[in-house]
């Protein structure tokens, strides 16, 4: 026989007039192997089908139930009930949209930090779509996608005091995410346009190296290190003025 | 990619001056807590050694020259990281409010760095006063405020500016480093461990002069 769970969930739906934010309670048999993914869906299913949280793969590749599970950011499908004491606390990730319960938008936010930070491919050159793809040797590509593994469920801001005492610093995934063109031998920017958008109190010098968020990312990103990394990088660029007046570092 | 996406003011660079500038000024205070435990610790030879080597710092003029340098990087140090302590009542209780939810190491260790770093701020200052007030440097001296009033005082002093310290160089290991979190932690925390051993022992040889007279 499974322990009994006790669910204690952040209720609010801001969409719905005269919602107010409560604290709702739920029991629940534990089941072998069930993770936060099977709890949810059972209770919705079984107790209150109007209970909001996002899913979509089910297997900590899409990114959308991260959620304050007792404190922690966490993603729901990647936590197992036999690791947590029987009272669980769930809430939404802080920083982000509330879009009722335990459903947030990510979505808007880093769409806003590619916007910002100019997140894509920077190439002066046509995409030919019959062309052949070029050729990248396997070390820089493995670093790629060392960066690329991001899932941007956002754990890693919901995790950092420093995004939540500065609203416009970008935080790890931000950070993260501009590694993965400056690695890239196709994007033409060089290191000093990079500078220009990252070389500040809202880019990596805005980091404290507190850590929480290599510590909580759900995917293991060596956040760490990364962060290391672009913060050598621009600081050469940095402190040699002549360089970043060209452009190309 | 707009060219300045973010309007940053003249000097778009000030921002990595500034972290530039607690990182040097932070290492160069660590540098002078750490030669300070040395020349200390000179005392545990006997007083003698210590007053010879008070007399030759003060022959080349290095006392002077060491505490002034110490005082004007110190002044740096606070002016550049000041920008990082969360004042206000907002700032504070969600800083607060992150830490205790998150229970995470880390971060509870950055607070404690903030908290000794304004300890030390006002440690510091009397301990400088105290000194300056009675000088030239000498052993008797410096025994006799150890056994007065003032040994928990430099208990604390000491206990305070290792760990502050000692948090800071690992921090910004793990800020600039090649290296992963847990070799830097213990190679901190095994330097920082030297230095108390030798201030500690210095203390306590200060404390042993005044008994053998
Ligand atoms: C014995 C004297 C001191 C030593 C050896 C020392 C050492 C250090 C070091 C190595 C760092 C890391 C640098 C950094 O994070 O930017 C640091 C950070 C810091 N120090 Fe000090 N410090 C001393 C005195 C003080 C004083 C008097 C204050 C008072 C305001 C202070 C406040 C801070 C703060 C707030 C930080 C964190 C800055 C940040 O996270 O960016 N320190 N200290
Ligand atoms: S870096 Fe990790 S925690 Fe942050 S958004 Fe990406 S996968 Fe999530
Ligand atoms: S190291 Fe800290 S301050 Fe920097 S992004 Fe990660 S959690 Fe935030």
């Amino acid at each position: 026989m499974g322990r009994r769970l006790t669910f204690d969930i952040f209720r609010y739906n801001p969409s719905v007039p005269g919602s107010t934010p409560r604290i709702q309670t739920f029991q629940l048999e534990e089941t072998p192997g069930m993770n936060l993914f099977v709890a949810l869906t059972r209770l919705r299913e079984e107790q209150d089908p109007s209970l909001k949280f996002d899913f979509v793969c089910r297997m900590a590749l899409c990114g959308s139930c991260g959620m304050l599970i007792n404190g922690r950011p966490r993603l729901a499908c990647k936590t197992f009930t036999r690791d947590l004491p029987a009272q669980i606390n769930l809430f939404p990730l802080p920083v982000f949209k509330l879009l009722g319960d335990l459903s947030v938008d990510t979505g808007t936010w880093f769409r806003n930090l590619a916007l910002k930070t100019g997140a894509w491919l920077h190439t002066s050159r046509a995409f030919e779509h019959d062309a052949r793809e070029e050729r990248m040797d396997n070390e820089t590509a493995l670093r790629i996608y060392e960066a690329e593994r991001c899932i941007e469920c956002g754990c890693c801001l919901a995790a950092c005091a420093k995004v939540h005492l500065q609203k416009e610093f970008i935080g790890a995934a931000g950070i993260n995410r501009l590694v993965r063109f400056m690695l890239d031998p196709r994007d033409e920017r060089g290191v000093a346009q990079y500078f220009e958008v990252l070389g500040s109190e809202n880019g990596i010098y805005g980091c404290m190296g507190l850590m929480g968020c290599e510590d909580n990312c759900p995917k293991d990103l060596p956040l760490q290190l990364q962060l290391a990394y672009i913060r050598r990088r621009l600081a050469a660029t940095g402190v040699s003025r002549s360089q970043t007046r060209q452009g190309k570092g | 990619m707009p060219d300045k996406p973010e309007a940053l003011g003249p000097n778009p660079r000030v921002d990595l001056y500034l972290e530039l500038a607690g990182l040097v000024s932070g290492l160069l205070l660590v540098t002078f807590l750490w030669v300070h435990a040395f020349l200390n610790a000179t005392v545990i030879l006997g007083a003698p050694v210590f007053d010879g080597m008070a007399r030759f710092l003060e022959r080349y003029y290095l006392s002077p020259v060491g505490i002034g340098l110490g005082l004007l990087v110190g002044l740096i140090h606070v002016l550049s990281v000041a920008r990082r302590i969360p004042t206000g009542y907002r700032e504070q209780r969600s800083l607060w409010r992150v830490a205790r939810k998150l229970r995470h190491a880390d971060t509870y260790a950055w607070i404690l760095q903030v908290i000794t770093g304004l300890i030390i701020l006002v440690l510091a200052s009397t301990h400088i006063w105290v000194v300056l007030a009675d000088w030239p440097l000498q052993a008797a001296k410096s025994a006799f405020r150890v056994q007065t009033n003032y040994l928990s005082f430099y208990i604390i002093l000491l206990l305070v500016a290792e760990y502050h310290a000692g948090a800071g160089i690992y921090r910004q290991f793990v800020k600039w480093g090649w290296f992963r979190r847990r070799s830097v932690a213990l190679a901190v925390g095994t330097a920082v461990a030297l230095i108390l051993t030798v201030n500690l022992g210095g203390l306590w040889a200060f404390h042993q002069l005044g008994v053998a007279r």
